[in-house]
């Protein structure tokens, strides 16, 4: 298992040095002068190509990009934000705890309404509570999820005045936020569930154990769910890796100080640096999800670990 | 199977904990210290009948507290809180002293000396010395807004005579440098706190302002104090907490809620809404306004590098219909290139416009041209501001009743900076022009005199009839010290970019905050939010 992780960790190598390169060569070659920008639009034609030499900005576009690498590789250094002067990497990771509690909360809300409707809904299929559950889920997959924001803030903040409306203060303020976004992927983890439960709950072996007498929570959570919980899986590690790399638009409508919100800025300030390194960051995130993904496919599925064992065992024979 | 199912559920509530104390640590103590003011909430809303503090919601995060950057609506507040000039421009654009005690130019008006009020504490404690003065204007010198602002003094010979004296050198003799400085962004920081700061200064300056700084945390809020040692009337509250709050929709909840007091830089339909009487405990304040939206042309490009042309467009406008239906009756029309309010704008043209609409005389001028089948432009705009770009496309249609196709490219700021600056690609664009001084000159020097009129994307204008005039004219205004006769160099100049047409003023962009009904005494001039004299009811 640690051989199979540390070859995971080996190919992130690749995927986010493609990343950095195509982010790079594509926020060179968009419209827009960071110099400029930074200067404001009475700034002489002078002080602008000061600022270009300065910057770096005047040298080849390879040279650039080696430097980046160059610095990224050697020093850990992700630059500096051309808006604040500060550290890239540090304002990611003041940014990033923000967004790590807004994703948990909201992960931890979408998978116990999710998977609880999706199982209630495959287990009474047809039933009227099952339609209710299909047509929530369908209107919470159409919803966008901002305007699902404004409706939580409309009702809770300004009619009932139970919860702020805006900011990360503490418990009551990640309220609205988790919420809107916690039901919006519910939806989709509900109807991955019924679909995957469904599945499972015709199969034999589940009606050999009601013949044995288990109970009905015993052959749902201990059978059925066990089984069904790979494409449950799957998609919660989907959510979460678009959870982890911020909610951007929940982050602008709550104000809310997350690294989605924080790319949104540095892309309309023309901060390269910024998108560049938090780029960077984002695609590890999604390979370490995607890893941990993994992990736990192995953890409640035998079948993947025997996979795994097979792999070891026929490496010791040869 | 079990066991591992308890490991997952045990993993699961580390997780949450994790969260739970890892998460936003730095925002939750940012909403404590937003609620040092006794009585504040944790959000920094403030409860009971004793208010002392003021919550104030503003779009764009601060970012810092560098003076000499130019504004966004964040820092609009801050500075004004914290820093202060030697004068200011007061609502009415009036030049009144601050950090200054008096001020006299010699006869040949090259030298301004400058007597500072004596006693006056930096938030640090240190005293106020002409020598911060020197520091803080040499410091500024080459920041470009200041370059290309203040041409006139003479920044490396300022000298500190005394403790409390200091001499200002100028170029040349220029007539409205009280009201330019005070204008301006040459606001005074304590030398030593600057020097010992190093690069960090711009995250914790020292000013001799009424409020002193306390916390910054990035893109959620900022707090400051009262400033109990403050040289003039302290603020009436102790607390001073900015929040960043980029939807102002959002923002209004916050404010019929009671925990943001008031909204600066809201949108206008959030303006409609309050005006229509939609929220409660809330009014909206006006302030005038400190730029006219205006369509610049781009006269290096064919088509509308002949006046004609230009000329045809703006007979083909109706300006009233364009700014009342893009700012649901809440826009003024621009009579000239500056605001009503600033100081030289012909004010003859708000009652007897140059232009009316005239599609005849449009038609005209284009067959004279010699694009009688019709005409096509572009224009790019800023994607942030959507009344400007609602205002242009009422323009179009009305254009394209005389044959004018105007074709809209809706672009984010820095691409339109960098479009506008290299001028091969548009052939107009809309941008502002903004006079922070009071005065037409900061309007006009920078978009139309010859030497910074490509700079501010007017290629080609140095090579239209009237512009050599106007270059001299702006120039010859800058050193007359007879009000009456620089005046009518500003409506000569006026009138020749009304028959040249460079650029077409659109709408004056009005200020409004949105403010608590139970709150008053908000000052604006435009550029700066002075929320010291706030009180509540």
């Amino acid at each position: 298992m640690l051989r199979y992780i540390g070859k995971r960790l080996l190919q992130m190598i690749p995927v986010v040095f493609g990343v950095v390169i195509l982010v790079f060569t594509i926020m060179h070659f968009t419209p827009g002068d960071p110099a400029r920008s930074i200067l404001g639009e009475y700034a002489p034609q002078e002080a602008v190509d000061a600022l270009h030499a300065e910057m770096g900005l005047d040298d080849p576009f390879l040279v650039q990009l080696g430097r980046y690498l160059y610095d990224m590789i050697f020093h850990f250094d992700l630059g500096d934000s051309y808006q604040t002067g500060r550290p890239v990497s540090s304002e990611i990771l003041d940014r990033f705890p923000t967004t790590l509690q807004l994703a948990g909360i909201s992960c931890i809300i979408m998978i116990v309404v999710g998977v609880i409707l999706g199982i209630i809904s495959a287990v009474r299929q047809y039933s009227l509570l099952d339609n209710i559950c299909t047509v929530g889920g369908l209107l919470g997959v159409s919803t966008p999820n901002f305007w699902l924001a404004m409706m939580l803030s409309m009702l809770f903040a300004l009619k009932l005045k139970w919860l702020p409306a805006t900011g990360w203060y503490g418990p009551a303020y990640w309220i609205l936020p988790s919420a809107a976004v916690g039901i919006s992927n519910a939806a989709t983890i509900m109807r991955v569930t019924r679909s995957s439960m469904l599945n499972v709950i015709r199969q034999d072996y589940i009606q050999t154990a009601r013949a044995k007498g288990q109970s009905e929570m015993v052959v749902i959570f201990g059978h059925a769910l066990k089984n069904a919980s790979i494409p449950i899986i799957t998609q919660v590690g989907i959510s979460m890796g678009f959870l982890l790399t911020g909610s951007m638009v929940i982050e602008v409508v709550f104000a809310i100080p997350g690294l989605g919100r924080y790319v949104v800025e540095a892309i309309q300030n023309r901060d390269y640096i910024v998108v560049q390194g938090a780029v960077m960051f984002i695609s590890v995130i999604m390979s370490l999800v995607n890893l941990v993904v993994d992990l736990i496919y192995a953890m409640v599925d035998p079948r993947v670990r025997v996979q795994y064992r097979k792999k070891k065992h026929k490496r010791e024979e040869e | 199977m079990k066991k591992r199912l308890r490991m997952l559920v045990a993993l699961g509530l580390a997780f949450s904990l994790c969260l739970c104390s890892c998460g936003g640590g730095g925002s939750s103590e940012s909403g404590a210290s937003g609620g040092s003011g006794g009585t504040q909430s944790e959000g920094g809303a403030t409860s009971g009948t004793t208010k002392d503090t003021l919550t104030v919601a503003v779009k764009a995060d601060p970012k810092n507290l560098n003076p000499f950057e130019s504004s966004n609506n964040g820092n609009q507040v801050t500075k004004s809180a914290m820093l202060e000039k030697l004068f200011i421009l007061d609502e009415n654009n009036e030049v009144q002293p601050q950090l200054a005690e008096s001020w006299e130019f010699n006869e040949d008006n090259t030298l301004l000396t400058v007597k500072l009020k004596e006693g006056i504490l930096f938030h640090n404690g240190e005293e106020l010395k002409a020598s911060d003065v020197v520091f803080s204007y040499q410091m500024a010198q080459d920041e470009a807004i200041i370059n290309a602002q203040i041409d006139y003094i003479d920044f490396a010979n300022i000298r500190a005579v005394d403790d409390y004296t200091v001499e200002i050198p100028m170029l040349y003799p220029c007539a409205m440098a009280e009201q330019s400085i005070a204008g301006s962004y040459l606001f005074i920081l304590n030398e030593k706190a600057v020097t010992e700061a190093g690069d960090d200064w711009i995250y914790d300056t020292p000013g001799t302002g009424p409020f002193r700084f306390v916390s910054y945390n990035a893109a959620t809020d900022m707090t400051f104090e009262r400033f109990e040692d403050y040289w003039g009337e302290k603020p009436a509250y102790k607390t001073l907490f900015i929040r960043v709050i980029g939807e102002t929709s959002q923002a209004l909840i916050e404010l019929e809620n009671g925990n943001v007091d008031m909204i600066v830089a809201p949108t206008l339909t959030d303006v409609k809404n309050i005006t229509d009487g939609a929220v409660e405990d809330a009014v909206v304040e006006e302030y005038g306004a400190v730029t006219n939206w205006t369509l610049n042309f781009n006269m290096s490009r064919d088509g509308v590098s002949d006046k004609r042309v230009r000329q045809a467009i703006r007979y083909a406008m109706n300006l009233d219909t364009m700014v009342q239906g893009a700012y649901y009756g809440l826009g003024t029309p621009a009579a000239s290139f500056a605001p009503s309010s600033v100081w030289g704008v012909n004010q003859d043209y708000a009652e007897n416009p140059v232009y009316t609409q005239n599609q005849d005389k449009a038609r005209e001028l284009l067959a004279e041209a010699g694009y009688a089948d019709g005409f096509t432009f572009n224009v790019y705009l800023n994607s942030s501001f959507p009344e400007q770009q609602q205002m242009l496309e009422i323009m179009q249609s009305q254009l394209a009743e005389v044959g004018i196709t105007m074709q809209i490219n809706v672009i984010e700021n820095s691409a339109l900076k960098e479009i506008q600056a290299a001028g091969v690609e548009d052939d107009a664009f809309m941008y502002g022009w903004t006079s922070t001084t009071g005065e037409i000159d900061n309007a006009l020097y920078n978009r139309v005199h010859t030497s910074t009129a490509p700079t501010a994307g007017l290629f080609g204008w140095d090579q239209q009839e009237g512009s050599a005039r106007v270059s001299e004219l702006l120039d010859a205004a800058r050193s007359e010290f007879d009000d009456e006769a620089r005046q009518q160099m500003y409506y000569e100049v006026q009138q020749i970019l009304m028959d040249e047409v460079p650029a077409i003023p659109l709408s004056e962009r009005t200020i409004f905050v949105i403010q608590s009904e139970n709150m008053e005494g908000l000052r604006l001039n435009g550029e700066f939010v002075w929320v010291d004299g706030v009180t509540f009811k």
